[in-house]
């Protein structure tokens, strides 16, 4: 079920240096909102902390508020790896477990969380990998390594391996960059259809491909380097690419930075 | 695409909504337990570390306290056990050095030789195969050298010890007016045929670690294929080489059988080094340790602390030279780096020069420009450069013409004499080989392998080595059996969660054990498991005394093995939801399996030829005991029946012997070929 995201004067850390600061917005349900901005002004890392990964890396820690439909995901009592089921990510580079056939891969969230029943995975595996519009190109070679695929089946094989676990929101952190634009189009494709069910945050570089799938843009930037990004405006897409408030938003879509 | 509609598609939520309920949850009972357990087996090794030296302490005070002699000049017999008790510790470390710095001496030049012919000369196909052998002569057990000094060396030796006599007899060190052969001479002859494997595989893998850019950049340069090994691969490797030479120095210091067999002891401060005569620590410790009592155990376990301390400061000096954490730290490092993505694409790289490297096009003048350290800049050519230049005006002019005849020769030279070493270095292993199958093979038969040495006199012809097979098998499996856990439980602790003090020290001691003579290893079982708690010196004994030493080759290579799990299939895991220590256990473990168990072989494969530590805490039977925690009987393994039986003057004992080597280098080499495969099939890549 999509849910509706609150994020109220965020700032994250990397040990003692601020990446981000103060950033507050709102993410609907249903939605796809594309975060865009330059390298570094720290769209990946905001991205992580709605989902409790930025913890992951050593010495990184979050300020601010995340609420997910009314739950505090950084209130006292909530398990990280609990958030994480519910807030999925799908990643730059296409990271299919090696060591693991097509179906272990899509199955492994659910497996290590615990459910062994053949039949209930053999159904969750076939949806998500049709959800993932996947399922026509392996369903005969379910048993093969995830790693044999092509890069862009790798990459929606790991956005099945996301779903199977039927989170609340899908974060994606330039799916498509390293993949040929045929790839591409088909995870555009994709995103579009997931959407009726998932609440989705994509970030990307490509300003086409922000205005062709979001809803709502996020533009991000950084006033210098070494001082921490911010969130400069959100708005609809066809507003934020058409008619922005910020000068700096007109200038990084129109290519006068970044 | 399908077209499928998502609606229908999508799985049904699992677990509800995303309330409050669901994202709460106690402590992680999992992640609690699992980290708890890795990190014991942590404390656990810092523990074990600690008691040792506790034990090896505490029984070599005792010993000096009894001692009446100086320890340090005292040129005497051995003699702890007699009253008053007399013995000297500084002559033995005397010999320790002298055997070391011959065999240093003589390995170091040879070593680096080989390195450069496989890494840089060798087309691509050959020097994979080249590189094996190396491998192969370092996993040679040093029963086996010592088996070879012994009965071939040591009497071909009294001729070339002439021969150096002749030479450099006015100098007072290489005096010939003694019996020859059985000298500090021939032992660091051995000791460097031992270490120069060590060396050159670890030099090999840090001159194919030579960026790829600094190849090239030489190479644009005009130089030839010498002038690019001093641009680029030499600078570069420095470093690492130079503390290669340093472990393969600790090494030498460590080394007892191989010394123990060849050396005719004597107690002085050996000044002849062509003459019979001298003695290490670890030679008089495993030869002494025989006939020694109380007193005389406390003796030996002193000279094995200061052994201890000496080897722990040269492995520390090692650490220091390398400085940097992509050098190879031991000569098992190359196995294992085929785990590792990218390193061989570079070794291609190199080697797709082989066919032009040679006839680079002269482009002198452009060589002031390069950006090279200063001592560098001091190469020849760079002196012609300007000159040549100004002969030919613009650097276009000399683009066709082929690099100056000196040039040329120097390159060509340089290729010749690594070919050279690598002749040298092939050579004992060549005679070792022919020997331990022309001699082993007359014993050799299936009755050899079935029935054990009981009732069997020296003369008579028969027996056979099932009942050491045994011991062999039962100790290395028991070592296995406890080290492969604890090992991977340390690495996973200082992978995945060892941060501060205590992962600083961990890894700190593993470095300590790393480089831990074999001997000593006996020791600390001897003193604080026979002697301290009162066991028995059976085949678990034994066991534990390989567990030592396989500990921190597990540790080691786990540990790089799971570093080389990328961090994007961890975050993978954890962004489902799945808690840390499935993580480790169901998606990075798995993933890094394959190196594990290499490095696993590796460490068997070390341990099974181990002799010294057994020879102190099993005790050797020629019969079958398969039990290895029998409390009346110790076992023998194939080692120590070479140790045992090679100095009988009859011919049919001598037979078995060889035999027993033959089989004890065939296990070995199957389970490094083993190890080999594993890492063939199972690397990155081939899918
Ligand atoms: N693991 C880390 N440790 C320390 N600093 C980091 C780490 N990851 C990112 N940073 C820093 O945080 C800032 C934001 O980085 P981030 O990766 O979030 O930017 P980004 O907007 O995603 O850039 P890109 O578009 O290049 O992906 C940068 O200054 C970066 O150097
Ligand atoms: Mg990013």
């Amino acid at each position: 079920m999509a849910k509706r995201i609150d994020v109220a004067g965020l700032s994250a850390y990397y040990g003692p240096t601020r990446a981000i600061e103060d950033i507050s917005m709102t993410i609907e349900p249903r939605t796809v909102t594309a975060f865009i901005g330059p390298s570094g002004c720290g769209k990946s890392t905001f991205l992580r902390t709605l989902n409790r990964m930025h913890e992951v890396i050593p010495g990184a820690r979050v300020e601010g508020k995340v609420t997910l439909d009314d739950v505090d995901l950084y209130g006292s009592g909530v398990d990280p790896v609990a958030v994480r089921r519910h807030v999925g990510m799908v990643f730059q580079r296409p990271n299919p477990f090696p060591t693991m056939s097509i179906y272990d891969n899509v199955a492994a969230g659910l497996r290590l969380g615990g459910l062994k029943k053949r039949g209930e995975l053999d159904d969750i595996v076939e949806q998500s990998l049709k959800g993932a519009n996947l399922w026509k190109e392996v369903e005969n070679r379910l048993k093969k390594p995830g790693a044999g695929l092509s890069g862009g089946q790798q990459q929606r094989l790991c956005i099945a391996r996301a779903i199977a676990v039927s989170p609340d929101v899908l974060l994606m952190d330039e799916p498509c960059s390293a993949l040929d634009p045929i790839s591409t189009t088909a995870i555009e494709d994709l995103i579009s259809q997931l959407k009726s069910e998932y609440t989705i945050v994509i970030v990307t570089h490509n300003m086409q491909q922000a205005a062709r799938v979001s809803d709502r843009t996020a533009f991000f930037n950084i006033s210098g380097t070494g001082t921490p990004g911010r969130l400069i405006e959100i708005d609809e897409t066809s507003r934020i690419f058409a008619n922005p408030t910020e000068k700096a938003t007109e200038d990084y879509i129109t290519g006068r930075f970044g | 695409m399908s077209g499928i509609a998502p609606t229908a598609t999508r799985p049904a939520p699992r677990g509800g909504g995303g309330s409050a309920q669901t994202l709460t949850s106690g402590p992680r009972r999992g992640d609690l337990v699992f980290s708890g357990v890795v990190r014991a087996a942590a404390i656990f090794l810092l523990l074990l570390m600690a008691a040792i030296a506790g034990f090896l302490v505490f029984r070599a005070t005792g010993a000096l306290n009894a001692n009446h002699a100086n320890v340090a000049t005292y040129t005497g017999q051995w003699a702890p056990d007699d009253t008053p008790a007399k013995f000297g510790i500084g002559s033995l470390a005397w010999g320790t050095l002298v055997t070391s710095v011959i065999a240093i001496v003589i390995a170091a030049p040879v070593a680096i030789g080989v390195a450069l012919f496989i890494s840089q000369y060798a087309p691509r196909r050959l020097a994979q195969v080249l590189g094996y052998i190396i491998d192969l002569l370092a996993a040679v057990p040093s029963i086996i050298y010592g088996l070879w000094g012994i009965l071939f060396l040591v009497p071909h030796m009294q001729g070339a010890s002439q021969v150096v006599g002749d030479v450099l007899g006015w100098i007072p060190l290489f005096d010939t007016n003694g019996p020859l052969g059985r000298s500090v001479f021939t032992a660091g002859v051995i000791l460097s045929i031992m270490i120069l494997p060590i060396i050159a595989a670890i030099s090999r893998e840090i001159f194919l670690q030579t960026p790829r850019e600094q190849v090239e950049a030489a190479y644009a340069l005009g130089a030839t294929r010498w002038e690019m090994i001093r641009l680029a691969v030499l600078p570069y490797g420095r470093r690492g080489v130079g503390s290669a030479i340093v472990l393969g120095f600790g090494r030498a210091l460590g080394e007892t059988v191989a010394v123990a067999m060849v050396l005719s002891t004597t107690y002085n401060f050996v000044t002849k080094w062509l003459q019979s005569g001298g003695n290490t620590i670890a030679a008089n410790i495993a030869l002494q340790f025989g006939s020694a009592f109380k007193i005389g155990q406390g003796a030996l376990i002193a000279s094995g602390l200061v052994l201890f301390v000496v080897t722990f400061l040269v492995n520390l000096l090692a650490r220091r030279i390398t400085g940097r954490a992509d050098i190879p730290k031991d000569e098992r490092w190359s196995l294992l780096s085929v785990f590792r993505p990218g390193r061989r694409a570079a070794a291609h790289m190199e080697s797709s020069y082989d066919a032009n490297a040679a006839d680079v096009p002269d482009r002198e003048g452009t060589l002031e420009a390069r950006d090279e350290p200063q001592e560098v800049a001091a190469d020849d050519t760079a002196g012609r450069a300007r000159p040549h230049r100004a002969a030919h005006g613009a650097v276009g002019d000399s683009m066709l013409v082929s690099p100056s005849l000196p040039r040329r020769i120097r390159s060509s030279l340089a290729g010749g004499m690594t070919v050279g070493t690598f002749v040298l270095a092939l050579l004992p292993l060549i005679s070792i080989l022919w020997l331990v199958v022309n001699n082993g093979r007359h014993a050799m038969s299936p009755s050899f392998l079935t029935h054990s040495l009981r009732n069997i006199d020296d003369s008579q012809f028969g027996g056979g080595v099932y009942h050491a097979i045994i011991g062999t098998l039962e100790q290395s499996g028991l070592a296995t059996l406890i080290a492969v856990p604890i090992g991977i439980l340390v690495a996973v602790y200082l992978v995945e969660y060892g941060r501060g003090v205590l992962a600083t020290a961990v890894t700190f001691f593993v470095d300590v054990m790393m480089g831990l003579p074999s001997i000593v290893a006996g020791l600390f079982i001897l003193s604080m498991w026979i002697l301290g708690l009162g066991q028995h010196a059976n085949g678990f004994a034994g066991a534990l005394a390989l567990t030592i030493l396989m500990l921190p080759v597990v540790i080691r290579s786990s540990e790089e093995m799971l570093k080389l799990v990328p961090d994007s299939l961890r975050e993978a895991s954890y962004a489902l939801g799945v808690p840390k220590w499935k993580t480790i256990t169901k998606i990075v473990i798995p993933t890094a399996l394959p190196g594990i168990v290499t490095g696993v072989m590796l460490g068997v494969a070390r341990v099974m030829g181990e002799t010294a530590p057994i020879l102190l805490v099993v005790g050797y039977i020629q019969n079958i005991n398969v039990n290895p925690f029998s409390s009346d009987q110790g076992q023998a393994t194939l080692p120590t029946v070479i140790y045992n039986t090679y100095a009988s003057p009859e011919h049919a004992s001598n037979d078995r012997t060889w035999a027993a080597a033959f089989l004890l280098i065939v296990i070995i080499m199957v389970l490094n070929i083993i190890a080999r495969l594993i890492a063939w099939w199972k690397k990155p890549g081939r899918a």
